[in-house]
């Protein structure tokens, strides 16, 4: 047995290649299998939520706090069965709640195809059964009814930093900058920045124009090189640096383009 | 610490293979210098974005994890998540990429385990396990990021029947995973000392949803290559026609 580059062991006298790196790209039908069987592609229709078929997209944007809260491990004997045997037999309750649901779908988007056995994002963020079904109709901006769709109003391009070279489209409203998953300009290579609205930037429809401004933390934020404090005008080409990060900033509506002037 | 190490990893009766995993250096020079460490994904989303999430995910916090391939290419960037606490930022910034890339059309379970000088860290995320087996019996370490574990607890208050909560068609939605909104993570507070004797035992649930604990129990009590066979021979046996992927890594201390 050998060690491959990512530590595999593999029979090196049976494989030239570590063929569990070879697994990435499936060649059709000549890749042979580490289980030394040809497996036969089945059209498999069972209720597996685990099925390689498209998913329906999971709620977005969750309302609540996006922190990821860690749990302390448990330990427990007997992993398959809870020891315990309930008395009480009850009908399934009203707490077994509905699979997630496009939470902000803008008009313009098609909802892609959903199977009926798909359900691998859970029903709620919180998953506790007893908390209520997730809000059908999510909340819409007034630019967005009035516009009709959700466009871009600016874009922001990481142009130093660990994730240098990233962009980002903003929308109508205040977006935010953190290494958070859904953050609206997500650095999550930057370490120094924080996990939620570091910093956010705000598109003001009715004044079509822009402001800067620092988020809730401890961290600063500079525009153009002076620390943000009250939010401040930001223009085209200006520059926000957060932890080891620096942004610019480029309008789309302005004096020379907005949405709904169309 | 002497570690006995070996890996399991068939495509069941799936297409493809969208689980993935890496280990460090299993030498017994390099496991004494610098300890040892696993990463598992289980992969889900279209045919392919499902297995490329997976090695994503395994890659990034490969990296980070070990600082020098076992083949002994050093990384281009060294950014070496030295500390647990920044294993748990690599998870996180995983989580990241992969949401803003996919946002929840796909994702991937993640497990890391690390061992130095006899104590065990790990960290879970999504629907993969990690087991212990000690002086006979097993030992659950993390807690399944699975509708059907938050359903349980309604077992428990009486609430629920077993039945009907495994009959939910919810039951196996996962409730955190790797490219989500709203990431939790289930890790190790402090280090966990190792027994003599103990075996780590990390795995995809094409092997835990197959195998019943005292399956698991019996192929851990081999060395950890017959571990893995025993392991492989009994998910052939159950013959199940929709056998997910199934993946397992098997670390003996002594």
């Amino acid at each position: 047995m050998k060690q491959c580059e990512r530590g595999h062991f593999f029979d090196d006298v049976r494989y030239q290649e570590c063929p569990y790196c070879e697994k990435v790209q499936p060649a059709y039908g000549s890749t042979i299998s580490v289980s030394k069987e040809i497996v036969e592609p089945t059209a498999t229709a069972s209720a597996t939520a685990r099925e390689p078929e498209a998913l329906e997209p999971g709620a977005t944007a969750p309302e609540n706090s996006a922190t990821p809260a860690v749990e302390p491990a448990i330990q427990s004997i007997a992993p398959a069965t809870p020891a315990v045997e309930p008395a009480a037999q009850t009908p399934t309750p009203s707490q077994t709640t509905a699979p997630a649901i496009q939470a902000a779908a803008p008009a313009a988007q098609t909802p892609t195809p959903t199977p009926a056995a798909s359900a691998f994002p859970a029903a709620t963020a919180s998953a506790t059964a007893a908390s209520a079904p997730q809000e059908i109709g999510a909340t819409v901006g007034v630019f967005t009814s009035k516009v009709g769709i959700d466009p871009p109003v600016a874009f922001v391009v990481v142009i130093d930093g660990p994730d240098k070279g990233a962009s980002f489209a903003l929308k109508a409203g205040r977006s935010f900058i953190g290494r958070g998953a859904d953050s609206d300009v997500a650095l999550p290579g930057d370490e120094a920045v924080s996990r939620e609205g570091h910093a956010l930037i705000s598109y003001d429809a009715r004044k079509n124009s822009f402001l800067a401004a620092s988020g809730q933390g401890r961290q600063i934020s500079y525009l153009n090189g002076v620390e943000l404090v009250d939010p401040q005008p930001i223009k085209a080409y200006d520059l926000i640096e957060l932890g080891r990060s620096k942004l610019s900033f480029l309008p789309f509506c302005g004096e020379e383009f907005s949405w709904d002037a169309l | 610490m002497i570690l006995d190490i070996a890996n399991l990893q068939g495509d069941g009766q799936r297409q493809y293979q969208q689980d993935f995993f890496a280990l460090s250096d299993a030498d017994p020079a390099a496991v004494t210098t610098h300890g040892f460490d696993l990463v598992l994904a289980d992969g889900m989303g279209g045919a392919l974005d499902g297995a490329e999430i997976a090695r994503e995910t395994v890659d990034l916090l490969y990296e980070r994890l070990v600082p020098v391939a076992p083949s002994g290419t050093p990384r281009e960037r060294p950014m070496p998540a030295t500390s647990n606490e920044q294993v748990l930022s690599a998870i996180e910034e995983a989580n990241t990429r992969i949401y803003q890339r996919y946002h929840e059309s796909g994702g991937t379970t993640l497990v890391v385990a690390r061992i130095r000088e006899g104590q065990l860290w790990f960290a879970s995320v999504g629907d993969s396990n990690v087991y212990l087996r000690r002086r006979g019996r097993l030992l659950e370490l993390t807690r399944r990021h699975e509708y059907l574990y938050d359903l349980y607890d309604h077992v428990l208050d009486g609430l629920l029947s077993i039945e009907d909560a495994r009959d939910n068609p919810q039951a196996k939605a996962l409730s955190s995973f790797i490219g989500s909104g709203s990431l939790r993570i289930d890790h190790s507070q402090e280090p966990f000392a190792l027994e003599s004797g103990d075996v780590l035992l990390v795995c995809s649930d094409g092997i835990s949803d197959t195998l019943t604990t005292t399956q698991l129990l019996e192929a851990s009590a081999q060395s950890a290559q017959h571990c893995c066979d025993l392991l492989e021979d009994m998910i052939k046996t159950v013959a199940l026609p929709n056998q997910d992927n199934y993946t397992a890594i098997v670390v003996c201390y002594a």
